[in-house]
């Protein structure tokens, strides 16, 4: 569904100097797919996000949505391309305009997307919110009125409402309290398992990711410097960076799993 | 600590209170006075503030409670119908600055970066209203009223002119700053247009503290009028406005007689102040 | 080689080169300004209705609006070009003439003021940064959050009540020297200047005794402004973690106050562009309180008898000192900090 073809982005910084923010890459994202893509701040892995969203623009190869460059589309197609392909970003406080209720959030991509009317979006608001738990009261308020966590649901419901068949979540669960962070991977596994979505889900901590993934790509300094099945990527190592990485996420498994 | 329990964040920084009922007390009641007394100006004048009512140059007394000035006017009376004259310079002014100002701060925010016309035009515009905002307003107010004629109306809308630039600089910055918060993403995300862009999150986020500013401008616009007017090339006199009574009086001060032009000062301080404290009262909350 | 001194040198150059560029933008706007005057200026000069089309015609060739709109922008410009700013209908007299007079005395109170007012505003921030919680600085700091608040013909008729009338320090607000007294030489055209370089001791002294309440309003006027735009940015620079490294790393004081007024340095030039302007319009106020013959003087003669001509060339001419004086800012700030030379930043140097 989403392909990336050598695609690489370059920022040119100050002094004229360029920065290889991802260096040519190529990944294959299905619907029922579940990828987990794992690196520190600055491997490349937020403009990948941008880059398949169609936020930015390529500096060189390519990101495909049936055969059109992402970056590129426009009207019905690009409606079409939002439907199946939606984001829950990272940070809570800023992703929701402060002087707008988050009903209007949740509500904005049912009208503009789904053309629904506001009547039949607010019920789909409704119906999203209900599935996700959260209290229908809270809707009415502004983002700074509830709790992070309520919040993050929010942002959740904001990409649920048009049932994508791709869901990417870049660091969602990274701001919230540690308590917050099971309930809202569960919330995104019950997506994943209900609805045959696939699942892109960016992070720099293993275990989360680990739990969420099939299929993992590790991320390095703008290189993808391994990728593969979840148990091999985190048993059998090839890449020192990620046997490094790994290591420690395996001795903290390991001993929590001597300590129960 | 469970979801529910957790306080809400801090509220960002476009979110706020209105001040407290108490601390409010002293900004608003001298803008309230001011209003009332260019609202019911003639009605308060005790002689009319246009005609000679008594001999030149009296000091102030139970008659004449500011005294008379160098023609034999009532000061106490001209200061009174003045303020409706200043107070509506600095409100046309600061309201067309504002309408303006937004407008123009939009287009440059939001087009600078880009490439092709918009672009170069954006940034011409800005580097435009630079220069016109480096020269001096009162020289730029004086050549303008001279050209297109001395009365109220051209008075306030040159006034207004003057004060473009600084609303235009204030709601671009903040355009900038709007551009670069995820929300703008999220509703791109969410499938809205450019133009639902715009007028839904970038217009309201960014001219709040513009209509904020809209207080200190009303504040430099009287001043400028108020100038205008010390130079003798405000209104025509005799229409009653505080610059031009503070020049008038000027020559009698310098011999002693300070009533004269004490007096417009003193209303012409506290519109000012009051108005910048207006400002500063909500800037502070920033 | 020729290359490489281009390269190397072409910031400056482009930044010189754009000054001609912005003059004649400007020339261009005041241009239009002039036709958009409602009514016929022709007619308003004349201060009548009744001319032969002769004298109309004459009049609309001396102020150029006769021919195609055109055939006017090229007179025009050329005209500007040249210097040639006309002839008053008004008084006969030469406006470049008139203006080459006057502005060396406007630009000379305005320059006396702008370099006292640093002066103070150093002082007082330096002392405010070292003994945050003296009086003095609690003063400053009220003093520029005061900015604006009064205007400047206010406190130069305070002034004039208070030094002149009440304690007669200073010298009657009649001109710039008392009466019967001789000017100088014209050497440099700057009155005061030329009356330091001919040391006549008594024009000189009462040319102080003129001159120093007027500098004193400008200078109280306008400290305000750069004063909050330099606090701000001293406090920035204070806290600014290299210079909390250079105070926990004992490095005596004067150290850290040079280094803090470096880092506040490119603030603090831009300033001063924008209170040359400020003490530029001030001084126009003044002029007309104090009766000093400078340009503002000339301006509001101007209005009185709607001499557009002259009122056109006194825009001209502030313009294009407020544009030299932004050159001059630009200039120096590149020097000081190569990063804003053109081609070097694309983004965010606004």
């Amino acid at each position: 569904m989403i392909t990336a073809k050598a695609a690489a982005k370059q920022y040119r910084g100050r002094d004229n100097t360029v920065v290889h923010a991802l260096n040519p890459l190529d990944l294959v994202i299905e619907p029922g797919d579940r990828v987990g893509i794992i690196g520190e701040s600055g491997s490349g892995k937020s403009t990948l996000v941008r880059l398949l969203l169609g936020l930015e623009t390529p500096s060189a190869g390519s990101i495909l949505y049936q055969d059109g460059e992402v970056s590129q589309l426009s009207g019905d197609r690009l409606r079409q391309f939002r439907r199946d392909v939606q984001l829950v970003g990272q940070d809570t406080t800023s992703s929701f305009d402060p002087l707008r209720s988050l009903r209007d959030a949740v509500r904005r991509p049912a009208l503009e997307i789904l053309g629904l009317t506001v009547a039949e979006a607010d019920a789909a608001v409704d119906e999203v919110l209900a599935s996700l738990a959260v209290d229908p009261e809270l809707s009415s308020r502004r983002p700074s009125q509830v709790s992070g966590g309520q919040r993050q649901r929010f942002a959740i419901a904001r990409a649920l409402i048009v049932s994508p068949r791709i869901l990417i979540c870049d660091e969602s669960v990274s701001a919230l309290d540690v308590s917050v962070q099971g309930a809202v991977l569960n919330e995104f596994k019950d997506f994943a398992e209900r609805s045959g979505a696939g699942i892109v889900f960016v992070s720099h901590g293993v275990p989360a990711t680990a739990f969420l993934s099939d299929r993992l790509v590790v991320m390095h300094g703008g290189d993808v410097v391994e990728q593969g099945d979840v148990s091999q990527v985190v048993n059998r190592p090839k890449h020192p960076y990620t046997a490094r990485l790994m290591g420690a996420y395996r001795k903290l498994s390991a001993d929590e799993s001597s300590a129960a | 600590m469970t979801t529910a329990t957790t306080p809400p964040t801090a509220a960002p920084a476009t979110r706020r209170r209105l001040p407290g009922s108490a601390s409010m007390v002293p900004v608003v009641a001298p803008l309230v006075l001011l209003l009332l007394v260019a609202a019911l100006g003639p009605l308060l004048a005790p002689y009319s503030p246009i005609d000679v009512v008594a001999a030149p140059d009296q000091p102030p007394s139970t008659q004449h409670w500011f005294g008379t000035d160098i023609y034999g006017l009532d000061v106490f009376s001209r200061v009174i119908a003045a303020t409706r004259n200043d107070l509506v310079v600095g409100l046309v002014a600061a309201l067309l600055a504002t309408v303006i100002g937004v407008g123009v701060g939009l287009f440059t925010g939001t087009n600078e970066s880009r490439g092709g016309v918009p672009g170069s035009v954006a940034r011409g515009v800005t580097r435009g209203l630079d220069l016109f905002d480096a020269l001096p307003q009162i020289v730029v107010g004086l050549v303008l009223l001279a050209f297109f004629g001395r009365n109220l109306l051209t008075l306030s809308v040159v006034c207004g002119l003057l004060m473009v630039p600084t609303q235009a600089r204030v709601v671009r910055t903040e355009v900038l700053r709007v551009r670069r918060e995820a929300y703008l993403e999220s509703a791109r995300l969410s499938g809205e247009s450019e133009r639902g862009l715009l007028l839904r999150h970038m217009l309201p986020n960014s001219t709040w503290p513009a209509l904020e500013n809209a207080s200190y401008i009303f504040g430099v616009a009287v001043t400028v009028a108020a100038g205008l007017g010390f130079l003798g090339v405000g209104l025509p006199p005799p229409t009653p406005e505080w610059g031009a009574m503070i020049a008038d009086g000027a020559t009698a001060a310098s011999a002693g007689r300070w009533w004269s032009s004490l007096f417009p000062c003193l209303a012409l301080a506290v519109t000012v102040i009051a108005f910048s404290n207006l400002a500063h009262q909500y800037l502070r909350r920033r | 080689m020729i290359a490489r001194l281009w390269r190397s040198q072409r910031w400056w150059i482009q930044r010189v080169a754009l000054l001609p560029v912005h003059l004649f933008l400007f020339a261009i706007a005041v241009f239009f300004l002039v036709r958009l005057i409602p009514g016929d200026p022709v007619l308003i000069i004349a201060g009548s209705d009744d001319l032969t089309a002769d004298q109309y015609e004459r009049i609309e060739v001396l102020l150029g609006l006769s021919g195609s709109l055109w055939h006017q922008l090229m007179v025009f410009l050329g005209r500007v070009v040249t210097l040639d700013l006309g002839r008053s209908l008004i008084d006969g007299q030469d406006v470049q003439e008139q203006i080459a007079w006057r502005l060396p005395a406007t630009i000379e109170i305005a320059l006396i003021a702008m370099v006292i007012a640093i002066a103070v505003t150093l002082l007082l921030c330096i002392f405010a940064m070292l003994h945050p919680h003296n009086p003095v600085a609690r003063f400053a700091a009220f003093y520029a959050r005061s900015a604006g608040a009064i205007p400047d013909f206010v406190l130069g008729v305070a002034g004039i009540l208070v030094f002149y009338t009440v304690l007669g320090w200073a010298a009657a607000p009649t001109g710039r020297y008392d009466a019967g007294l001789r000017p100088a030489p014209r050497t440099t055209g700057f009155p005061f200047l030329d009356a330091l370089l001919s040391s006549d001791t008594v024009l000189l002294s009462s040319m102080l005794a003129h001159l120093w309440l007027p500098v004193l309003v400008l200078v109280v006027g306008s400290a305000p402004t750069i004063m909050k735009v330099l606090q701000r940015s001293i406090e920035h620079a204070v806290d600014d973690e290299a210079t909390l490294f250079r105070i926990a790393s004992g490095v005596p004081r004067h150290v850290v106050i040079v280094s803090v007024l470096r880092r506040a340095s490119p603030t603090m030039v831009t300033m001063c562009g924008q209170l040359f302007g400020f003490l530029l319009g001030g001084a126009v106020i003044i002029e007309q309180l104090f009766a000093i013959p400078g340009m503002g003087q000339y301006a509001v003669q101007a209005v009185g008898r709607a001499d557009f001509l002259a009122l056109q060339a006194f825009l001209l001419t502030v313009a294009a000192c407020v544009l030299v004086v932004f050159l001059i800012v630009d200039l120096v700030n590149m020097t000081l900090d190569p990063r804003r030379r053109p081609g070097v930043m694309v983004e965010g140097n606004a």
